[in-house]
């Protein structure tokens, strides 16, 4: 097993860029996405793999960005404070950029990261818990090793991802099934492991 | 246990669905034998503002589906699906909880805009108090239906159900589980979200009958009419199936990645053609084997070319004969759900024999030369259906679905 683990603290620079071959993919980019792309950059340069392999990943509940939620909403009350639905169309989506929805879909991480590593196999964006991530990558995949990863984005901004390359062995041998747990944690086990 | 079938056949044995053309199997069975149009102007919030209005929301007796103020819709819809499910199929009755397990597809969280406006004050994850996660209604669900072998929440979009459905599939022939709820549930018919993809450019701006708006593979196609709806789907193996419980056969899965840009597919489809061929090769079958492919079929202009680039790739020298079939004229783009709610459509082809005329597509666009059912209903055996269907980022996936003869 190999694993690639990142942390950045709140307001960190993330260094996706060094590992895009095309720099303008960063534009679509959350903090997660940019994290998840170094730890990817970082596993495959530690285990070159077959572009074909199995990718797994479970995207965190978000708990920091916002991305533009607050100001839309504060653009979006009408004279009683409440929503209205003629100042959100009036001034709180405008304020709302396109590339805003490439941030907020949840499979965009996994996405991003096919494009930036040229991964074309098998794969699953899963949501938050850890015995979802574990279940696709016991019963998910036709052939092992397997990628499996996962990222969070914390409440003060501190982003955390990682991906490891593992066996069917590796996959039962962590101890989550049926955790509640976010997925982050299992990545976090496997570097602890290494 | 009954020693009847292959250990490795999974099966497809009890079906519940909340869908823009109806509320129930029956209903949508109906539906979809009468071509019942589920696309529409949206009702569920004053959208007579809004710079496109075009949705299709789930409906009951043929009127909108109407909720408190403040509800997340897709967590009401996937109920109404899984009590359906439990209801008519009590056969999960026999599994103890901890053999049970729910894999299910789902989109964006829920948020409350009156309550984000009304009581947030912009701090980070301020928003928590007025927003539902969908891992949490999945959690909520499996608790109260007594599913505690494990769940999975898959969130890969527009692929997310299938993704759901395939990893039940799989975890159920490799006998990891006896027994999966899965398929998918989503709305993104709320102010926020519906506005979100509008800014993506990915909506419809048909002018015409809004029971027209979404027009799979016609010439005037002008974008997605995105939706909602719910389906929950008991799989299992057929060893474990009662005797006539199986509706279809489950027969391959794949999943393939594009890796070509965010924004588009790939207009060669490469790796949607790949998982085609991964899953025929998963099911044991030559592309001889396919009897009519139910396709994507979002209504949008690059979407269709790839489909039938797809179809090229997949079925060389056959691919204008087969017959193509999407239900999103009906019902529109279910993002998270779009898969599971269109099995139903599959379960329609494969029990009547018939395919039915894809709904609002009326004029062929010769850059398309796809034999596209259109007009009247086609009659045929029908035997194996493969099943497309692709997710923005650029995630495919593949289903072989076949007749259960148990």
């Amino acid at each position: 097993m190999i694993a690639a683990f990142d942390s950045f603290a709140p307001g960190e620079q993330i260094p996706a860029r060094d590992y895009l071959k095309d720099r303008k993919l960063e534009k679509y980019f959350s903090r997660e996405t940019a994290s998840a792309v170094v730890s990817m950059g970082r596993l495959r340069e530690r285990a070159p793999f077959d572009g074909r392999m199995p990718v797994y990943y479970a995207t965190g509940i978000g708990k920091f960005e916002d991305f533009n939620l607050a100001e839309m909403m504060g653009e979006s009350r009408g004279p009683d404070g409440r929503f209205s639905p003629e100042a959100f169309l009036s001034r709180g989506i405008i304020n709302v950029s396109p590339l805003t929805q490439f941030k907020i879909l949840s499979n965009m991480p996994l996405c991003l990261v096919s494009i930036a590593f040229g991964l074309r196999g098998d794969n699953a964006a899963v949501y938050s818990y850890a015995d979802g991530l574990m279940l696709q990558a016991l019963y998910g995949p036709n052939e092992y090793p397997v990628v499996v990863g996962a990222g969070k984005v914390y409440a003060d901004g501190r982003v955390e991802s990682g991906f490891a390359l593992v066996s069917r062995d590796d996959v039962e041998a962590a101890p989550f099934r049926g955790s509640r747990d976010e997925a982050i944690e299992i990545i976090r086990y496997w570097a602890g492991k290494q | 246990m009954s020693n009847r079938g292959s250990s490795s056949t999974v099966v497809i044995t009890g079906m519940g669905i909340a869908s823009p053309v109806g509320t129930g199997m029956d209903e949508v069975m109906s539906a979809i034998e009468l071509g019942t149009r589920g696309t529409g102007i949206i009702e569920g919030f004053d959208s007579s503002r809004y710079p496109a209005r075009l949705g299709a929301e789930v409906r009951k007796a043929g009127k909108v589906v109407r909720l408190n103020a403040g509800a997340d819709r897709k967590a009401e819809f996937i109920r109404m699906a899984m009590e359906e499910l439990f209801a008519r199929y009590p056969g999960i009755g026999k599994y103890a909880p901890g053999d049970r397990y729910m894999f299910m597809g789902t989109g964006i969280d829920y948020f409350d805009l009156n309550g984000l406006a009304g009581e947030w004050d912009g701090a980070p994850g301020g928003w928590e108090a007025h927003c539902r996660r969908s891992c949490e209604v999945v959690a909520g669900l499996a608790e109260e239906f007594g599913i505690s072998g494990g769940i999975s929440v898959n969130v890969s979009a527009c692929v997310a159900s299938a993704q759901s459905i395939g990893l039940a599939f799989r975890m159920l022939r490799s006998e990891g589980g006896r027994i999966a709820v899965t398929g998918g549930f989503d709305s993104m018919l709320n102010p926020l979200h519906y506005m979100g993809f509008y800014k993506l450019g990915a909506l419809a701006d048909w002018k015409g009958d809004p029971g027209g708006a979404c027009r799979s593979f016609d010439r005037k196609r002008s974008g997605l009419v995105i939706g909602e709806g719910a389906m929950a789907c008991m799989m299992q193996r057929l060893d474990e199936a009662g005797p006539g419980e199986a509706m279809m056969e489950l027969a391959g899965y794949a999943s393939t990645m594009d890796a070509y840009l965010v924004t588009d597919p790939d207009p060669e489809a490469r790796a949607l053609a790949e998982s085609a061929v991964l899953a025929m090769e998963d099911a044991g079958i030559s592309p001889a084997d396919v009897d009519c492919v139910h396709l994507h079929g979002t209504g949008t202009v690059k979407n269709a070319y790839a489909e039938s680039r797809a179809m090229e790739r997949i079925f060389p020298g056959r691919w204008k004969d087969i017959p193509v079939y999407s239900m999103k004229g009906q019902v529109g783009h279910l993002i998270g759900a779009c898969t599971a709610v269109e099995l139903s459509a599959v379960k329609y082809c494969l029990d009547r024999q018939e395919i039915p005329a894809v709904v609002a597509d009326d004029e062929p666009d010769p850059d398309i030369p796809l034999r596209v059912v259109r007009g009247t209903p086609l009659r045929m055996p029908i035997r194996t259906i493969l099943k497309l269907n692709a997710a923005f980022g650029g995630q495919n996936t593949a289903m072989i679905l076949r007749r259960s003869d148990a």
